[in-house]
């Protein structure tokens, strides 16, 4: 048995039932099966994803949707420029990180890192495919991979920091402190070659990284600031979340109205006084509260990210 | 019987009901094919994400916009004091998990989903199966039609584009 054979057995199906059904579509193009069941993950209830890559203008990021069974089939197409461009992307330089390695240098977007674990990962559904990247940028893409869990646990720390300040409860800080060693968990696979890939998937990916079990359990039992510094095994514990962590505005119109003044931000109104400015999340802290800083994060008219150059001071 | 605002249907009603049957459908559904591979982790994890998901629907309720899109997912919790937050750290270690106990925290999330179902006011058919396709695109052509006419753009489907 073919590994897509491997990867589709898990809902039941094979490669060339998949080839049956996109019948036509997969003609001229190549086409890989990306997603859980690619990453060797996936169960009978996975979705099948595909991507065709081909010249024509048909990247509308809208899947075409079909059932193979009961499974649901994915297509999107993607132009060979996207490929390309998320491997120009890829890290060049990386340091030794949490027993394993995390890119220097700059952090790719969700969005992107979600695209990269997917190819990086892929499947080809006909035989003489070319892979979707050469299998000698491992490094890279993990290094890449790193950057961005290495990124987001920063920004998961600093949410749990401002939800601390903001809950006065400590049960639920307890919640917001066990996500953030999720977090954790991640980078830490993905710092050992792990990729993007939903969230549920993070135990095992954590199993196949080679993690030691007591540290995952030790991870797992966290509740409180405190106990996440002891329990992650590396210098990253001594860092501040908060000065790491930019806070910047969705960008919005400003619109005088003569009594008040407001944002239209997304497709909402904020008034203007309330909106976050860009720059470091402790002084907006400082000036809205931390549940100022959560609310406009909640209501999606300002993003956090961690600062690069912080990052690489951390990496060095 | 209760009566909404038509506008309210048409936003708050219509992200209610597409968020019940794409996300936390999604969830239950992520759940049972973990446990019907044995895989409790993953279980946990999915049932994770289906609390989150069902306590961000209460909270658009009350007005705040829905978005599952991870870590601003946990600012909205955090913001609205949810006491998803304080269940989640309830539960057990992963490590600690029997079938047994994966089966009560599933029970538990179920409990929420239905009494989600029950406070919205419709349903959607789940555009994501065999069964629910075309009956999700006749509601979407209706509901699109209803929004054009009380001059709202087309509804975004959040969770449809990659």
């Amino acid at each position: 048995m073919n590994i897509l054979d491997e990867a589709l057995a898990r809902i039941g199906r094979s490669g060339e039932e998949l080839r049956e059904l996109l019948g036509s579509l997969l003609e001229g193009n190549p086409a890989y099966l990306v997603g859980s069941l690619a990453a060797g993950f996936g169960n009978v209830r996975s979705d099948v994803d595909v991507h065709i890559i081909d010249q024509e203008s048909r990247a509308t990021g809208v899947p075409a949707m079909f059932f193979l069974g009961r499974s649901i089939v994915d297509v999107v197409h993607h132009r060979p420029a996207e490929v390309s461009g998320a491997a120009a992307q890829l890290a060049e330089t990386w340091a030794p990180m949490a027993g394993g390695i995390c890119g220097c240098g700059s952090t790719i977007s969700r969005k992107d890192q979600k695209r990269l674990g997917r190819w990086w990962s892929s499947m080809p559904l006909n035989v003489g495919d070319p892979p979707l990247f050469d299998a000698d940028l491992g490094d890279r893409v993990t290094a890449t991979n790193a950057r961005g869990a290495l990124a987001e646990f920063f920004v998961y720390a600093a949410i749990a920091e401002m939800i601390e300040m903001h809950a006065d409860d400590q049960a639920i800080a307890a919640g917001a402190w066990r996500r953030v060693a999720l977090a954790y968990v991640e980078l830490l696979a993905r710092s050992r070659g792990e990729s993007f890939v939903g969230d549920k998937w993070v135990w095992r990916k954590a199993q196949r990284a080679g993690l030691p079990g007591s540290l995952i359990d030790d991870l797992d039992r966290v509740r409180t600031r405190s106990g996440l510094r002891r329990a992650m095994a590396d210098d990253l514990a001594a860092v501040e979340p908060l000065d790491l962590v930019v806070v910047a505005p969705e960008p919005g119109e400003s619109i005088d109205l003569g009594l008040s003044s407001v944002l239209l931000v997304v497709d909402r109104v904020v008034p203007a006084g309330g909106h976050v400015a860009t720059g470091s999340v402790r002084e907006e802290i400082d000036r809205l509260g931390a549940a100022g800083v959560l609310e406009a994060l909640t209501h999606q008219t300002a993003h956090l990210l961690a600062d690069d150059a912080g990052l690489d001071a951390v990496l060095a | 019987m209760t009566i909404y605002p038509t506008a309210w249907i048409l936003s708050t009603g219509m992200d209610l009901a597409w968020h019940l049957a794409d996300e936390v459908e999604a969830g239950v559904e992520d759940m049972d094919g973990a446990l019907t591979s044995g895989d409790l982790a993953t279980a946990f994890e999915s049932a994770r994400y289906t609390l989150n998901a069902v306590a961000l629907a209460w909270q658009r309720v009350d007005g705040t916009p829905l978005s599952t899109v991870e870590p601003e997912f946990l600012a909205a919790l955090g913001h609205a004091r949810s006491r998803a937050l304080a269940t989640y750290a309830s539960w057990p270690a992963v490590s600690e998990l029997t079938e047994e106990r994966m089966g009560e925290l599933v029970a538990e999330v179920r409990g929420q989903v239905a009494e989600l179902r029950a406070a919205v006011p419709f349903e959607l058919p789940n555009l994501r199966s065999p069964d629910g396709l075309m009956p999700g695109l006749r509601a979407a052509r209706l509901i699109d039609g209803l929004r054009a006419r009380h001059g709202l753009p087309p509804f975004s489907w959040p969770g449809l584009m990659t």
